[in-house]
């Protein structure tokens, strides 16, 4: 037996191409429908472990799959917004928690996540560097972007118009950098932190200027009577919050109809859970959705795509398959020489298959070497690949 | 930053003085005690102006530890903290605040909202907003004001006791182990909080017409209330005023006759003497927003009564 | 050594026919055996060394007729006692000269590859000339180093019967010579039997005794 598979292994590494071509074609036809099942696994599990740990969201009626996606995991699909005052309503039924999200813009790198300090302990999320969010127009980035991109305290970042046709509408605004967090594992490594408050100067609904009540120039201030000041656009914003403007900074309106994406909802007990879940049935103009639910259904669409996929991949596998035991056939064919001559030296047909089938086991145990690397490879990977691809 | 921790310190001693042999017991025993033990039980509060302080403390006694980080020389409607300051708000348990603008810094920082208590939230819809604030409107946006709700909510001591109870609510609710002991002091406490609002009450029913002036926009609450016809100025104790304001001060009194005006602490001698030749008192009477150089919230109050009753005598 | 009586043999789908009514080969005797192409020569030899059955008659392999064994038998036989040296050489591309020369024993049931048999090889191959040439691959050797190594292959179990089809017929007159002078060395030292196929005249002389199968041709 060994000195089959010696003369077994001389003969595949002495036909090296070959021999890697076949290693090659058979592990993908193992390894890509391992790695599917990797990936779909890992999506699963990271999808179904954020839902189950944000169990209740608020938002406007309207898609509930953007709604989760973009509370979730910061997805670029913009639910309608929601007024802020949810929030306070929420906290004063006495039967949850609120935490309010803000997800709209990003910077030139990655999303703009605008929350309040409840978010951090929610999520258990700590500083790694620097510190947490104090004063308006700071952020704080997710420990896997700040790696990324070499982010550190003390650096800046710039919000982004949402298009470029929209460049008026918000407030570019250049954020100081105070802390980077502790990576994770979640959606949470790969964003920008900013004040709910913050958010709302770069949505445009706050801004900060020079003193109106202290100019003197006629090109800004167009008019100027009795209690009132009208100044000309010409008017200069701060696009920086700095501790020498932050006392200009105010907001116009009622915050209670400022924009929200979402609220996160944190039940104190399943009572109050059941109690909210019923009176947001017939809201007109929010709804309350369980996460686990749209994710599950999210799944259900995936894994039936899936089982789609692994009928063609099937398929195709048993294609090549043939193929490659047509290719082999052809092979002893072409070996029939060098088989005689084995038969001439004494050798057996049992011998000789002995032979075939040693050759056969060392092909099957290099292609299952390589797919075990290589999906050992896409496992250390595969947490990172998903959550990117979950994030955009 | 200095953190405070306020205990009732004439109440104390009159404790220890009447109970020496259970205090040289209980001391005994709190020294045998690891700290950590000791301490476990206590909800950490930070609040934003001295009144709340006072109030969370009468409530809570050493059930809770207050925290008021803004320092003792500053007004804290104008303070903003920075960043250690900050972090006393954002590591504590509950952050208690005045509300109805006071706390310009809220909208500019960051904070843990499921901590923070509005404590004058009962009464939202009575706020008195400035007549003349200053509004502005920039290009095409709508016009709008930086500074328009008046914010000595306390001065109302009907408003008092709504915040102060806002804060017993919620103490009692974050740390029910100590539901009766919060009770008996909030008992106490509305007890004193109602004497006060009893007490202004009368003073002012002597004489319902009788027209003070302001010496600043802080009375607003306090004259509604207790329905005090008042009109105010701009003028600060510690500044003499200019020749406008003198100006300003007889328009009212032309038209509004008056023979007192509150100050928020004693004016300097000449405005004093000034104000006397016109045949105008100053009374004070102080909002006490920050931490008395004696006394308490209480004390001060009770003192600002007592000069009020000299406006009607 | 070998006895044939009365063969007959023939291919299937195929017209021709060997008979070949008695033929002996003694012990120790070289015997070469001549005749036009396809007359049966190779098929002769695989008859005597057991890889074909004759279809008729006896062949006797040191009086053991060799179609009352069975195949293990006839194939331990072979692996044992035949030497075979072959005109293309037959030496497996994708092993070294050295494993070349050590496959019958890895491909035989009978035989065991030992340290004994591993430095019988290396002398073999030192006694040939091929000594320094034991890891190229047969793409690398000469041709007269690749049947050099295959004469190793052939003698490394010591065998009895020498069967060797046209073993100089792909060489060039200097190492024809010289190949035919390592295989009359071993088998003189052995006192091997030698029955060879050549269709090289001038090499006759130096065998016992001259087969020609033209005596053997036979139409169906």
């Amino acid at each position: 037996m060994i000195d089959s598979f010696y003369l077994a292994w001389r003969y595949l590494r002495y036909h090296r191409l070959r021999t890697l071509l076949l290693v090659a074609s058979l592990s993908l036809i193992g390894f890509v429908p391992a790695a599917l099942n990797q990936l779909l696994d890992e999506s699963q599990r990271q999808l179904m472990a954020r839902a189950d740990s944000t169990p209740l969201i608020i938002g406007a009626r309207g898609s509930r799959m953007d709604l989760v996606m973009n509370a979730l995991y910061f997805s670029n699909d913009f639910p309608t917004p929601l007024a802020a005052g949810t929030t306070g309503r929420v906290m004063d039924s006495g039967l949850a928690d609120a935490i309010p999200l803000h997800v709209r813009f990003k910077t030139r790198l990655a999303p703009i996540v605008g929350t309040t300090l409840d978010y951090f302990d929610f999520r258990g999320l700590a500083i790694r560097d620097g510190r947490q969010l104090g004063m308006l127009g700071e952020c704080v980035v997710g420990g896997a972007l700040a790696e990324k991109y070499n982010l550190k305290p003390g650096d800046h970042l710039i919000s982004a118009p949402q298009d470029l046709f929209d460049m008026a509408g918000v407030y570019p605004l250049r954020m100081s950098v105070v802390g980077v967090l502790e990576k994770n594992g979640s959606p949470d490594d790969e964003v920008t932190f900013v004040d709910i408050q913050t958010a709302w100067v770069i949505d445009g609904l706050g801004h900060g200027h020079q003193d109106i009540e202290a100019i003197k120039d006629n090109a800004l201030l167009l008019e100027s009577r009795d209690n009132t000041r009208r100044a000309s656009q010409k008017l200069d914003y701060y696009n920086e919050i700095t501790e020498q403007n932050i006392d200009s900074f105010h907001f116009h309106g009622d915050p209670d109809t400022f924009p929200l994406t979402a609220v996160i909802v944190l039940p104190h007990n399943e009572k109050s859970a059941a109690l909210l879940k019923g009176r947001y049935l017939t809201a007109d103009n929010a709804q309350l959705i369980a996460t686990p639910e749209v994710i599950h259904e999210l799944l259900e669409n995936i894994f039936r795509i899936k089982r789609l996929m692994d009928a063609i991949i099937l398929v195709v596998a048993v294609a090549m398959g043939l193929s490659v035991i047509l290719i082999f056939l052809l092979s002893l064919r072409l070996r029939a020489r060098e088989i005689e001559t084995v038969f001439n030296l004494g050798g057996s047909r049992s011998m000789v298959a002995q032979l075939i089938m040693a050759e056969i086991v060392l092909i099957v145990l290099l292609t299952t070497a390589v797919c075990v690397l290589l999906l050992g490879w896409l496992d250390s990977q595969s947490s990172d690949w998903v959550r990117y691809l979950l994030i955009q | 930053m200095q953190t405070y921790e306020i205990y009732p310190t004439h109440r104390f001693g009159q404790f220890w003085k009447s109970h020496a042999s259970i205090a040289l017991f209980l001391i005994l025993t709190f020294a045998m005690l690891p700290m950590q033990t000791a301490m476990a039980g206590n909800l950490k509060v930070a609040v934003s102006n001295y009144p709340l302080q006072y109030f969370a403390q009468r409530i809570g006694g050493d059930k809770i530890t207050v925290s008021f980080p803004a320092p003792a020389t500053v007004d804290p409607a104008f303070w903003r903290p920075g960043q250690s300051a900050l972090s006393v708000y954002q590591q504590t348990d509950l952050i208690f605040v005045n509300g109805a603008g006071y706390e310009k810094w809220v909208q500019r920082t960051s904070l843990p909202i499921r901590k923070l208590v509005n404590t004058s939230k009962a009464f939202t819809a009575q706020y008195i907003y400035e007549e003349d604030a200053i509004v502005h409107s920039h290009g095409d946006a709508a016009p709008h004001s930086h500074g328009d709700t008046a914010f000595t909510t306390w001065l109302d001591f009907d408003q008092a006791i709504l915040q102060a109870q806002a804060i017993y609510e919620t103490l009692k609710q974050r740390q029910p182990a100590d539901a009766d002991l919060f009770a008996a002091n909030w008992s106490t406490l509305l007890r004193d909080m109602r004497a006060l609002d009893e007490q202004a009450r009368e003073i002012v029913a002597r004489a319902p017409d009788r027209f003070l002036i302001g010496s600043h926009p802080v009375y607003q609450y306090l004259a509604r209330r207790y329905q005090i016809p008042m009109a105010s100025l701009h003028w600060e104790p510690d500044m003499a005023p200019a020749a406008g304001d003198w100006r300003a001060l007889q328009a009212i009194i032309d038209n509004n006759p008056s023979h007192s005006m509150l100050w928020e602490d004693e004016p300097l001698n000449e405005t004093t003497r000034k104000l006397k030749e016109m045949g105008i008192n100053s009374l004070v009477f102080s909002p006490c927003a920050n931490v008395p150089e004696s006394g308490d919230w209480l004390t001060v109050m009770q003192q600002n009564l007592q000069n009020l009753q000299r406006a009607y005598q | 050594m070998i006895q044939v009586d009365e063969l007959e043999f023939s291919y299937t789908q195929s017209e021709f026919q060997l008979v070949i009514p008695s033929l002996s080969v003694g012990s120790a005797e070289s015997v070469a055996i001549i005749g036009p192409s396809g007359t049966g020569k190779s098929t002769l030899l695989k008859l005597v060394s057991g890889i074909l059955t004759a279809t008729k008659g006896q062949v006797l392999f040191n009086g053991v007729d060799l179609a009352a064994l069975g195949d293990s038998r006839r194939r331990a036989l072979r692996s044992e006692q035949i030497g075979f040296i072959f005109q293309n050489f037959e030496l497996q591309d994708y092993l070294s000269a050295f494993d070349n020369i050590l496959h019958p024993y890895r491909i035989s049931r009978t035989l065991q590859l030992d340290a004994e048999v591993r430095e019988r090889a290396r002398q073999l191959a030192y006694d040939m000339g091929v000594n320094e040439r034991l890891q190229a691959y047969p793409s690398q050797l000469s041709q007269g180093e690749k049947q050099r190594v295959a004469i190793c292959r052939a003698v490394l179990s010591c065998p009895r019967l020498i069967l060797a089809d046209e073993a100089t017929g792909n060489l060039d007159p200097a190492n024809k010579q010289h190949i035919l002078d390592l295989i009359f060395h071993y088998i003189q030292q052995s006192g091997a039997t030698l029955l060879a196929v050549t269709h090289d005249h001038d090499l006759l002389n130096r065998f016992d005794r001259v087969i020609d199968f033209q005596a053997f041709i036979h139409d169906r």
